[in-house]
C-alpha cells in the first residue's frame, strides 16, 4: 500500500479566503447560538454540530490543509461528547432515578449539558466523516501519519 | 393564496429533482438537488414549521452536498444505453401501483392543515403541547420530547452517528507502517 497516498488540500485564492474568514466566526458562533438556545427557539443539538461542521469545512476548502482537524483528535472529540450523554444519564441512576431519566424533571443545566455532549459528538462525528472520506492529507510531521485514510483507486 | 403557493414551490421542487436525474455532470446534479431542498425549506416555513425547516436545510443542503461532494471522487461515468423494455415495464407498473394505493391511502388523511388531535382526541401529541411548558421548562416542544419525554432515542441517533464515524475510520484508514512491513515480508 502506498504510503504517501492522498492528496493535499492547496487551498483557494485570496477571495475565498477572506469571505470565508469573514464569515466562519459567525457561522461557528450561530451553531454554538443554536446549540444554547434550543430550548426556547427552534434548533437542535444535531442541527448545530451539523452547523458548526459545514463551517469548518468551509474553513478547510478555503485555507486548505493548514487548518485540516486530525482523526485522531476528532475521534477523542467524539468519544468525549458520547461520554457525556451517557455520563449524564448516569448522573440519574445515582440519585435512584432510571437511566436517562434526570432530565424527566425540570433541570435545564442537566439537560444544557447534554445538548453540549451531542453537539460536540455530532459535529465532531460529521467532521470526521468528511475528512476520512474526502481522503485529504493530513500536513506533514504530525504524528497521525498511520492514522490518515487511503482510499486506493 | 398560501395553497396556490405551496403548489407552485412543489412544481419547482418536481422540476428541480428531474433536472437532477438528467444531468449528467456530478455537480450540476447536486446543486439541483439542492436547490429543491431549499424550495421545501421554504415550503416547511411558509406552513409554519420553522424546526422542520431547519432539519431541511441542514440535511439536505448543507449535509447532502458536503458529504457527496467529499465522498465520490471523480465524475461518474454515467451509462448512455436505455434500460431493457422488461425493466422498464416493471418500473412503470409498480409506480402504477403504488399510485393508485396512495391515491386511496390520502382520501383517508384529514384535510390540509387539520391537526391530527382534532380528529382523535387524547392522543401523544396533544398531551405533549399541553403539558410540555411545565413538565420540562422547555419552550421548544420537540426538544422537550427529544431530551425530556424519549432521551432514549436520542442516545439511539447519536448511537448510529457515532458508530457511521467509527465504521467510516476503521474501514477507510491507511494500514499502519507496521502492518505493511508485515505484509512485505510475509
Amino acid at each position: 500500500m502506498n504510503q504517501t497516498a492522498g492528496e493535499k488540500i492547496a487551498g483557494m485564492g485570496p477571495v475565498a479566503r477572506s469571505i470565508s474568514s469573514l464569515l466562519v466566526p459567525f457561522i461557528l458562533l450561530f451553531g454554538i447560538h443554536m446549540a444554547a438556545s434550543s430550548h426556547h427557539e427552534p434548533g437542535g443539538a444535531v442541527e448545530a454540530g451539523i452547523i458548526i461542521a459545514a463551517g469548518y469545512v468551509l474553513a478547510m476548502l478555503a485555507f486548505g490543509s493548514r487548518v485540516l482537524a486530525r482523526p485522531r483528535g476528532l475521534m477523542l472529540l467524539t468519544c468525549l461528547g458520547a461520554l457525556i450523554f451517557i455520563g449524564a444519564g448516569m448522573a440519574g441512576m445515582m440519585t435512584g432515578n432510571a437511566f436517562l431519566t434526570s432530565f424527566s424533571v425540570m433541570n435545564v443545566k442537566l439537560a444544557l449539558l447534554i445538548e453540549i455532549g451531542i453537539t460536540l459528538a455530532s459535529a465532531s462525528a460529521l467532521l470526521l466523516l468528511v475528512v476520512v472520506m474526502s481522503n485529504v492529507r493530513v500536513q506533514p510531521g504530525g504524528k497521525d501519519d498511520e492514522f490518515e485514510s487511503a482510499i486506493e483507486e | 393564496m398560501l395553497m396556490n403557493l405551496v403548489v407552485a414551490m412543489f412544481v419547482l421542487v418536481i422540476i428541480g429533482a428531474i433536472i437532477s436525474i438528467w444531468t449528467r455532470d456530478l455537480l450540476s446534479a447536486l446543486i439541483a438537488m439542492a436547490v429543491s431542498g431549499v424550495i421545501r425549506t421554504m415550503i416547511f416555513v411558509l406552513l409554519g414549521a420553522p424546526e422542520i425547516a431547519i432539519a431541511q436545510v441542514i440535511v439536505e443542503v448543507l449535509l447532502f452536498v458536503v458529504l457527496v461532494r467529499s465522498s465520490v471522487r471523480r465524475e461518474l461515468n454515467l451509462t448512455e444505453a436505455w434500460r431493457s423494455m422488461g425493466g422498464a415495464a416493471v418500473a412503470a407498473s409498480v409506480v402504477a401501483l403504488m399510485l393508485v394505493l396512495l391515491i386511496v391511502a390520502f382520501a383517508d388523511m384529514p384535510k390540509f392543515g387539520q391537526p391530527v388531535m382534532e380528529r382523535v382526541p387524547g392522543t401523544a401529541s396533544e398531551q405533549y403541547l399541553i403539558h410540555s411548558a411545565e413538565d420540562t421548562g422547555n419552550l421548544n416542544v420537540l426538544t422537550a420530547i427529544l431530551l425530556n419525554y424519549r432521551p432514549l432515542d436520542t442516545l439511539g441517533q447519536l448511537a448510529i452517528l457515532f458508530t457511521a464515524a467509527v465504521g467510516a475510520v476503521a474501514l477507510l484508514r491507511r494500514k499502519t507502517r507496521r502492518d505493511a512491513n508485515e505484509s512485505n515480508s510475509g
